[in-house]
């Protein structure tokens, strides 16, 4: 998923790095999934914490206007 | 948590796992040394905290195998080293960690016979004896990129984080060690990384490596490696800041 050019959409969301972590490090983990700094977060079923994800710089909403 | 004894311990040295060749740990501390500022109007003493230190001294036994005591201690290298005594081989377990400059390495040898090497070391790089909390039972082991068991410190923190790695062994690759942090073990809540240590190639070990990040940290802690490796033998101890730290760690 790293590194990889992505059109996002409005509304949806994108992995930041607030921490400053190097590259090909992973900011978010999740069951078995994975990712990067820059990678569409598009949010799993059944995960309850996107405010802390959010509040924390982990991801942002994207507005592209 | 309870009254035990100092059994069954282990000390790592820069990544040298010297936990067979110490034979004991002769001063574990960080002393304060307070400045008098009694001034003319007061009849008795105020005093105010000074520099905080850090020293781990240990003594050990005459080993001259490849990565044990002597080769090790005998080099008396000019760069800080990095300790870390685990009182335990548990996760959860207190342990003590230092950067700091290797004073000496002296031998004596009894009249006994016996051979033994004493070693001071003093902190070095602005930060005090640390006492920790092991992440790891021990020295463990990550055959490939995985991650450990999740760690309940019972809540969150807010003052920062300190960890502390030691990379012991890797047999190929070049591992990267991260500490995650997740408000549920990641069972609602998704993993967060909120700790990068640098990557480590094969060849490069044994070393390990002091790390700080700020801000708030969540109720549970773990281990995730990353990377394409194999058989990475290490140690992660850490601790949460505190309003009562000497160095503030954010």
């Amino acid at each position: 998923m790293a590194g990889r050019k992505q059109v996002v959409p409005d509304g949806s969301y994108v992995v930041a790095n607030p921490r400053g972590l190097p590259k090909g490090i992973p900011i978010i983990s999740w069951q078995d999934k994975e990712w990067f700094e820059g990678d569409e977060f598009a949010v799993p079923s059944g995960l309850s914490n996107l405010k802390f994800l959010v509040a924390g710089g982990y991801i942002s909403e994207v507005r592209n206007g | 948590m309870a009254k035990t004894s100092g059994l069954a311990q282990q000390i790592y040295i820069h990544g040298s796992d010297l936990s067979g060749d110490v034979g004991a740990i002769s001063n574990a501390g960080s002393p304060r040394p307070l400045l008098d500022v009694t001034p003319i109007n007061k009849s008795a003493m105020e005093r105010i905290n000074g520099l905080s230190d850090g020293e781990i001294s240990f003594t050990a036994y005459f080993n001259d195998a490849s990565l044990m005591a002597h080769p090790v201690l005998s080099a008396l290298p000019t760069t800080d080293v990095i300790i870390t005594w685990l009182l335990g081989g548990s996760v959860g377990d207190v342990a003590a960690g230092l950067v700091a400059k290797q004073v000496n390495y002296d031998p004596s040898r009894g009249a006994d016979g016996s051979l033994v090497i004493t070693v001071q070391n003093l902190g070095a790089a602005g930060t005090p004896l640390e006492w920790l909390r092991t992440l790891s039972a021990g020295k463990i082991t990550h055959s490939s990129a995985s991650s450990s068991t999740g760690v309940d410190d019972s809540g969150s923190s807010s003052k920062g984080i300190v960890g502390y790695l030691q990379v012991v062994d890797i047999d190929s690759g070049t591992p990267t060690v991260i500490i995650q942090e997740s408000s549920d073990n990641g069972v609602g809540d998704s993993w967060a990384t909120i700790l990068a240590f640098s990557a480590v190639a094969n060849g490069a070990e044994p070393t390990a490596e002091r790390k700080v990040a700020t801000g708030s940290v969540e109720r549970y802690l773990r281990i995730t490696t990353t990377g394409s490796f194999s058989n990475l033998d290490m140690v992660v101890a850490y601790e949460r800041g505190t309003a009562q730290d000497d160095v503030d760690l954010g």
